[in-house]
């Protein structure tokens, strides 16, 4: 890892909190790279926020210690760090105009008035507020209060800029604009963001690398390919969207052995032997009519067909959903994800079709021994954007 | 909802103020108007008790004195209670609770046994003077803290300092803890944070706080009466006795409606400070 720190990273060694008997972030490492986006995504409860706490300084780390351009920050107060933070609820002062609101920071390192106003202006047109200078913050909408919080952090110039959940409050139009909004603000700034969030869609469109966290601990740090087509634990793969997961054992000349037979050969990917998930994703599954000679489980090379038997078919706009489960082992269910339009088959319930993938596609996850134990063996599907939230 | 009915609701809610404040205190403007011959109430209009109030200088000079000293009460209770609500708030929620019950606590107590405690308190023979002679601050017993104007003071912050430090906490309290993080996070040391956030957002509790202490104390004729001793001559005293000694009622509602126009211009004034403190 150290041999990767650049001189302007903010670097995370082993910081950990407990609350009392409350382990809320197990030692954690992190490494935010000077200018990136990073993304810290989990469900409530994952530590994340506490994370961006302490970066902040509002919160003590109990362990561990926290790097900036190599200097050691950890017991540093809020108001050294050369960061500044966007407020889940905004916290803009409600007995200051927005343009005193803005102005606090310079205003309170005494610099010139002149400087503060023109710095204001400055920052109100980046988020292209001008005509709201003297309103009161209870003049604005959720968007404009924002935006506000936006432009009242960057007039400090921070070194990186903290956004803890700044979306969650909009609607989802506004939420859209600001997404889009953010990433192009991240690249013109040219300024380190750590945004939080529990929205997995979020994490994905926005950042540069996104950090997934559960159970106060990170899961996997990477880019957006990464987490979505090569997750390293169980959880991120079944975090981001859909997906089926095969439970499987890695035979010693690597191949993957699974109920279904020997899938496929994944000697090069992921770990060399024992328990692993395979993760599919719907999208990667072909779903067409049966042939009459298809039976059972064939593989041509890297292709692998199934013969299924179709359960439900969900519409889902764009999508649809399909359920089947796989004649030889009527148990495991798929689920492929169709375009709406070109369902190839009758949806009728009990039709028999071909389900095809290629071994590419299986993301191969090592599982710890108690994960393991508790997939025994068969091919299982989770339905996770419902079941991670 | 139908016209009936909404007149009906507005009679229920206002019957309570107009029964309970209006009426009474406009019997009280009537009996100002009046007058007296020997031992009798003469019903007949005359702004006579106004005119005498206005040119007898002991009157408005009591006024004045006793305008100054709850002003002083107000000011020293804010004095007190600001730092005491302040370290409350800035104390974990799970201590707060108690610290609050044993503020709030004097409260729930008679008033009369309050008053009796303060005199004990504050008498020659009192606790005060006891700790002080035994820390050697004093030779002997001094009687600078009873029945004179020190005394009536000291009682009336005692008893007016939790109505002072509710309104304090209270507003304290409704500052979310992220706009004191967020001062902070843009490089605000605490004593910054104070100044241009704490402080802004606190100050309709400090003025209500001072409202209270204010009036209360302006209005409160027993405290005096029990430690004030001679000296302790209030305007409230003055109105006690208009309708008991003196047995002139149309003189004493008079200068109980200028008392009530006081505490009326105190309210308003406050109530426009602080309207202009939020825009």
């Amino acid at each position: 890892m150290s041999s990767l720190e650049g001189e302007q990273d903010l670097v995370l060694r082993g910081v950990s909190k407990r609350y009392g008997h409350l382990q809320v972030l197990q030692p954690t490492e992190l490494h935010v790279r000077s200018g990136e986006f990073l993304t810290i995504v989990g469900s409530s409860g994952s530590g994340k926020t506490t994370l961006l706490r302490m970066i902040a300084g509002f919160t003590n780390n109990t362990s561990g210690e926290i790097l900036f351009q190599g200097r050691d920050i950890t017991n540093v107060p809020t108001h050294k760090r050369p960061f500044n933070t966007v407020f889940q609820d905004y916290a803009l002062f409600p007995h200051m105009t927005v343009a005193e609101n803005i102005g606090y920071g310079p205003m309170i390192r005494r610099q010139p008035r002149e400087a503060i106003t023109r710095k204001v202006n400055e920052a109100l047109s980046i988020v292209g507020l001008q005509k709201m200078i003297d309103r009161m913050p209870s003049q604005l909408s959720g968007g404009q209060k924002q935006r506000v919080a936006l432009a009242r952090a960057l007039v400090c110039e921070p070194k990186v800029l903290l956004l803890d959940e700044p979306l969650s409050a909009l609607d989802a139009e506004m939420r859209y604009q600001m997404q889009t909004f953010l990433k192009d603000l991240q690249r013109r700034v040219d300024t380190t963001f750590i945004l939080v969030t529990h929205d997995q869609e979020e994490a994905i469109t926005m950042s540069d690398r996104i950090a997934v966290m559960s159970a106060g601990r990170i899961e996997q740090v990477g880019d957006h390919r990464e987490v979505y087509y090569a997750p390293k634990t169980p959880f991120v793969a079944s975090f981001f969207g859909d997906t089926n997961l095969i439970a499987g054992t890695l035979t010693p000349d690597g191949g993957l052995q699974t109920p279904l037979g020997l899938l496929a050969d994944v000697a090069a990917r992921g770990p060399r032997k024992g328990k692993v998930i395979a993760s599919l994703r719907p999208e990667a599954i072909q779903l067409s009519a049966a042939g009459r000679r298809d039976a059972g489980i064939q593989r041509e090379g890297e292709r692998i067909c199934i013969s299924a038997r179709i359960q439900r078919t969900i519409f889902a706009g764009p999508l649809t959903r399909v359920v089947a489960t796989c004649d030889d082992h009527p148990e495991i269910e798929f689920l492929v994800k169709v375009t709406s339009g070109d369902l190839p088959v009758s949806s009728v319930p009990g039709t028999s079709v071909r389900l095809r993938f290629s071994a590419k596609d299986l993301a191969i996850v090592p599982v710890d021994g108690d994960e393991a134990a508790s997939a025994p063996g068969h091919l299982k599907l989770v339905a996770a954007s419902e079941g991670a939230r | 909802m139908r016209l009936g009915a909404r007149l009906f609701l507005f009679l229920i809610a206002a019957a309570g103020p107009v029964l309970l404040v209006l009426l009474p205190l406009s019997g009280f403007v009537l009996n100002s108007f009046y007058s007296m011959n020997g031992s009798e109430i003469v019903r007949g209009f005359s702004a006579g008790n106004y005119a005498e109030f206005a040119n007898n200088k002991a009157y408005v000079g009591v006024l004045w004195h006793t305008i100054w000293l709850c002003g002083r009460v107000a000011l020293i209770c804010l004095l007190l209670a600001y730092p005491l609500a302040w370290y409350v708030w800035q104390q974990p929620e799970a201590k707060r609770f108690p610290l609050l019950l044993v503020i709030i606590l004097p409260l729930f107590m008679s008033y009369i046994v309050k008053l009796f405690t303060m005199r004990s308190l504050l008498a020659v023979t009192g606790l005060m003077n006891e700790l002080l002679l035994d820390a050697g601050f004093l030779a002997k017993p001094t009687t600078a803290f009873m029945f004179n104007e020190n005394a009536i003071l000291l009682t009336m912050v005692a008893m007016y300092l939790p109505f002072v430090f509710l309104p304090i906490y209270l507003a304290l309290e409704r500052i979310p803890e992220s706009l004191v993080q967020a001062s902070a996070d843009l490089g605000g040391t605490q004593a910054t944070t104070f100044r241009h956030v704490v402080w802004p957002l606190s100050v309709p509790g400090v003025i209500s706080g001072a409202i209270f202490a204010f009036v209360l104390s302006l209005g409160d004729y027993v405290t005096p009466q029990m430690v004030g001793g001679p000296n302790g001559f209030t305007f409230g005293r003055v109105i006690f006795s208009q309708f008991g000694a003196a047995y002139n009622w149309p003189l004493g509602a008079a200068l109980a409606v200028v008392l009530v126009i006081v505490s009326g211009a105190a309210i308003l004034s406050a109530g426009l400070v602080s309207k202009k403190g939020e825009a």
